[in-house]
């Protein structure tokens, strides 16, 4: 008991991390199929319900990895062309990443998921987690035995991001225009959700719901910038301080439901 | 205590926890299933093997949590001092019983979970950006707590149904009547 209060309360999260084993993945032969059961009951008896109007299922995600492919290669190009001559070492962001089974989420208060990937695969802490709407997260422990990845809904997630949103060109292809907003900081506020809070009120009346919010994090991997983070999905006022706005910016999936995500082992 | 369908429980709760914990949920907060077979084991178990078992499944909760090691071993540890101490004073197959402990015992770990995120915040707080820092919300711990309450009398009661295959009261020794 006194060895649990020292890691829980007094050791710094960093150093009792490192001492803790990785064993996710052992946990693998029930949760997963538990989760397949949840998520078929889940879809026959309360599917979620569709934000897109649109009929087709096939037509939404094809919809989606173009817009999220549009931004990928225009972040890219001008990456490229900076670098003048990189540009054939560097492969679509899927051929950078390797697809991980989820074991399942967090088993306490915050926001993760358990991964079955291990070091042996690659996996490393740090290391971005990406599904085919956006980001899912950063690998925050890796060992043998598996690793957590904390998902940007958590509390403790904080990134840079900017808003903007897809439109359509006059030559019918799609381009991600930046909005005129300063750069701002997306905090996980649980729940599926993430929040700003560094806009004012006046600034903040320049979105509106539906905005994209995409990462723009100096300390991410160049290649990733423009990724989507969510939609803005309501704009209020801040209670601890009403001339800052609190825009509410969700995900466009339960990212707890994924079954596999994407990470960016190179 | 059998130990090895000790640990099958515990292995089945926590992979049972972080499978269906995303199917579970109401405004957020998913049940504690493994809170619920602290209370099993303590409710039944003698004394030491008791607070052994709610401590070894607070470990092993804690390996898949992002929270930082040792907060539930520490709190189930003490849900299981209170659980053995109130053995023989409760009925123990009786669903009030399974509701009251799973409400005490799931407002134990809020109470330590909550305790520590104020001491320290998932994320602290920003001055130059004027951010305030990221707690855990405590409605969607105390909406947590009341769900496995509800959920108790149920799980509780079956594994009742089970608990000949955990053995945790000792073989009685026949005395023999010599003469």
């Amino acid at each position: 008991m006194g060895l649990s209060v020292l890691t829980a309360f007094l050791l710094p999260d960093r150093l009792s991390h490192k001492a803790q084993p990785q064993l996710q993945a052992l946990f693998a032969p029930i949760a997963r199929p538990a989760g397949a059961l949840g998520a078929w009951v889940q879809r026959h008896v309360a599917p979620d319900p569709i934000r897109d109007q649109r009929s087709s299922d096939e037509i939404r995600r094809e919809n989606e990895e173009l817009k999220i492919s549009i931004a990928t290669l225009s972040q890219e190009n001008d990456y490229l062309r900076k670098l003048n001559g990189e540009r054939q070492k560097l492969g679509p962001l899927r051929e950078l990443c390797t697809p991980v089974a989820v074991v399942g989420s967090d088993s306490g208060a915050r926001e993760s998921l358990a991964l079955a990937g291990s070091t042996l695969e690659g996996v490393r802490e740090g290391m971005p987690v990406l599904y085919p709407g956006g980001v899912v997260g950063r690998i925050e422990r890796a060992g043998l035995g598996g690793a957590q990845v904390l998902l940007i809904t958590d509390p403790g997630f904080r990134i840079r991001a900017r808003f903007g949103q897809f439109r359509r060109k006059p030559d019918n292809q799609i381009e991600f225009a930046e909005l005129d907003t300063p750069p701002v900081l997306v905090e996980g506020m649980g729940r599926g959700a993430m929040v700003v809070r560094s806009l004012t009120v006046e600034q903040s009346k320049k979105l509106v719901e539906g905005v994209w919010v995409v990462l723009d994090e100096r300390d991410w991997p160049a290649r990733l910038k423009s990724q989507p983070l969510g939609r803005v999905t309501h704009i209020g006022r801040r209670r601890d301080a009403p001339l800052y706005a609190e825009i509410r910016v969700e995900p466009d999936t339960n990212l707890t439901r994924l079954r596999e995500v994407m990470v960016m082992t190179q | 205590m059998r130990w090895i369908t000790y640990f099958i429980l515990a292995y089945l709760t926590l992979g049972l926890q972080v499978g269906l914990a995303p199917y579970l949920r109401y405004q957020g907060a998913s049940p504690n299933l493994v809170l619920l077979a602290v209370i099993f084991i303590a409710i039944n178990a003698p004394r030491d093997a008791a607070l052994l078992g709610a401590f070894a499944l607070g470990v092993l909760q804690d390996l898949l949590t992002q929270q930082p090691p040792g907060l539930f071993a520490l709190s189930y540890g003490l849900v299981g001092m209170f659980v053995v101490s109130t053995q023989q004073i409760v009925y123990r197959e009786h669903p009030l019983t399974h509701v009251s402990l799973a409400l005490i015992g799931g407002l134990m770990t809020t109470c330590v979970i909550l305790l520590h995120g104020w001491i320290h915040p998932p994320a602290p707080r920003l001055m130059d950006l004027n951010v305030a820092a990221a707690r855990i919300s405590p409605g969607v711990e105390f909406t947590r707590v009341l769900y496995t309450a509800v959920l108790a009398p149920f799980v509780l009661g079956a594994l009742q149904r089970v608990k000949r295959a955990f053995a945790f009261q000792p073989a009685r020794r026949k005395i023999r009547a010599w003469g």
